[in-house]
């Protein structure tokens, strides 16, 4: 008797999930449903299926806006930030808890305390900086600025890798006659790997989905990001939705096929970061 | 080659003090050895100073001054900037008061909903990943792109919905007046940070030891009770920091205000951050902008001292 009520209350318990993970993501499959429809159909009612499929919506509006530029130029500006970052916190993280000296510790309680800052905050500072140093306007003073802001954070999630290696490894290798270099590229780094993996991924989404920055600093015609081209389209084509919502179906596709494919290791990262070194 | 810098590493300030702990000569030798901290601290440390330390200084300069950001020359005017931010003469306080509700009450329903979830998907629950891959989508996409998916359901589902059914929840102007635009863009969100909290606790859960849990599913309590009653506290360090990450992300919400309202209706929904973009880039108001930064700093600033203190006061008392 009491198999079965455990077994009527967890069918109760799926299909409430069911619906609410039905509830969750309807306004994606809305979007989805309506991106293949003529502007026509899609203001008589959203609620039909396509008469027929406007696959022709998907190249008319990756012209419309040339999200081909965008997509580089955004790809571009994630991974070089992405990489940067994971590489600089992996060396912050690693000298700041082997190495202290009154010196890294004056600069980790500044990066520790920096990591809610908000960018609007120093943002027009930043702009005078980046310009004096010519580096507005390309995509160049983007990784630049996602680096320096995104540096807290990831030195934050590498931190508890770099405390968990064991310090034997290290002595070991410099009674071996190890460089500190030497002991940080082959011993440290490929065992900070996993971690690193999971931090460049969180930094992939934030640098990809950032609005904040690309706007101020990369809203140009020649280095605008996908955020700062959607936003753009929106305020132009108020509502031409068959240009409108293919382009936003784009603009997340390759972040939904990502967060597919690499949802353990997100997920790792952003427990990582939660629970701190 | 190798051996040469081995010999400079021997000197590098804590192997020599834990080699030759009594002789005074090391004070000379710790002076000369800075270029293992250039390698691994150098660029990070130029970064950290050109992107937010001397930023940071510069808008506190400049929140001093009269400056347009343009002119020649410029006059301190001390405090003038904050006197006119704070005595309400600009409208950085509406923004500061629309600010905090919302982080207030997106962050109350974001964790609640949040913790829920993750309870309801530990365990054996066939589809598990499936559902946690459907209520985390939302977390990984950008404001812009989830507020014009909202605004597309809003402006042209909920009007449509509302021809075919009447049912008064269609029939409301959910972007056209101050109360219900507070209520979409808070609900758009919830929905939006509902998946980090999840990820987060199913962690937290996961991690209870079942020992602690044993007497009390043998004494036959309900497993509602052994929510609330042991796992929950147990993982009370987890729900701050979800806490304090919904709260600070929802304080410094702009790309889901530009997107979904635009700050309107009749400027009501217009966050701090929005309001600081306005006054710099529109109303080329350059160093009350910067006055505005500082506050807005110092606001998030006192977040993270809070979230700090919390949880060194946990650490003091449990040892978590």
């Amino acid at each position: 008797m009491g198999c079965k009520s455990t077994n009527i209350s967890l069918a109760l318990k799926v299909v409430l999930l069911t619906l609410l993970a039905l509830l969750f993501i309807s306004p994606f499959t809305l979007v989805l449903l309506n991106a293949v429809k003529t502007q026509g159909e899609v203001i008589i009612n959203p609620f039909s299926f396509p008469q027929k499929i406007q696959w022709a919506n998907f190249p008319k509006a990756w012209n419309w806006i040339s999200l081909g530029k965008s997509l580089v130029n955004t790809s571009v500006v994630t991974f070089f930030s992405s990489v940067l970052l994971v590489y600089f916190a992996a060396k912050v993280s690693y000298w700041c808890t082997r190495h202290s000296t009154r010196f890294s510790r004056i600069f980790e309680t500044l990066l520790v305390s920096s990591v809610l800052i908000p960018f609007s905050s120093i943002m027009l500072p930043v702009v005078k900086l980046l310009s004096m140093l010519k580096l507005t306007g390309t995509l160049w003073g983007g990784v630049t600025a996602y680096t320096g802001m995104g540096m807290a954070f990831s030195y934050f999630v590498m931190r508890g890798s770099a405390k968990s290696i064991p310090k034997e490894i290290e002595d070991a290798a410099m009674v071996d006659g190890c460089s500190p270099y030497g002991i940080f590229y082959r011993i440290i780094l490929p065992l900070m790997v996993p971690t690193a993996v999971s931090v460049f991924i969180l930094e992939v989404f934030w640098v990809w989905n950032d609005y904040n920055i690309s706007i101020i600093l990369l809203n140009t015609k020649f280095t605008k990001t996908i955020q700062v081209t959607i936003h753009a389209l929106f305020a132009q084509t108020y509502s031409k939705w068959d240009i409108a919502l293919p382009a936003l179906v784009m603009s997340m596709l390759p972040i939904m096929a990502a967060n597919i494919v690499l949802q353990k290791k997100i997920f790792a990262g952003m427990t990582a970061g939660a629970i701190k070194g | 080659m190798t051996r040469l810098i081995t010999d400079e590493w021997a000197e590098s300030p804590e192997v020599s003090l834990s080699m030759n702990r009594s002789s005074e000569e090391n004070m000379g030798a710790k002076k000369q050895n800075y270029l293992p901290d250039l390698f691994f601290l150098g660029i990070p440390v130029l970064l950290f100073l050109l992107i937010v330390l001397v930023p940071l200084l510069m808008s506190v300069f400049y929140s001093l001054t009269d400056w347009d950001g343009i002119s020649q020359r410029f006059d301190f005017v001390g405090l003038q900037n904050y006197a006119k931010i704070l005595s309400g003469k600009t409208t950085f306080m509406d923004s500061f008061f629309f600010t905090a509700s919302m982080s207030i009450v997106s962050t109350v329903f974001t964790v609640i909903i949040g913790i829920l979830l993750a309870s309801a998907l530990v365990g054996k629950i066939p589809g598990k990943s499936l559902f946690r891959l459907a209520f985390f989508l939302p977390n990984t996409l950008g404001g812009v792109v989830l507020g014009y998916v909202w605004r597309f359901i809003l402006l042209v589902g909920f009007p449509s919905a509302g021809t075919r059914v009447s049912l008064g929840i269609f029939q409301i102007p959910w972007l056209g007046m101050p109360w219900s635009a507070f209520i979409s863009i808070a609900t758009v969100s919830i929905w939006q940070g509902v998946g980090y909290v999840m990820i987060i606790m199913i962690a937290a859960l996961v991690g209870v030891p079942e020992d602690l849990t044993e007497s009390a599913i043998l004494d036959g309590a309900s497993s509602a009770r052994i929510l609330f009653g042991i796992k929950l506290p147990v993982c009370m360090p987890y729900i701050t920091v979800c806490i304090f990450w919904t709260l600070a992300q929802t304080f410094k919400m702009f790309d889901l205000n530009v997107s979904l309202t635009n700050g309107g209706p009749y400027g009501s929904t217009v966050s701090m951050a929005l309001q600081i973009y306005r006054d710099a880039f529109t109303s080329n108001r350059y160093s009350l902008a910067n006055a505005e930064g500082v506050v807005f700093f110092l606001i998030l600033f006192a977040i993270t001292i809070l979230q700090l203190t919390l949880s060194r006061k946990r650490e003091a008392r449990y040892g978590v």
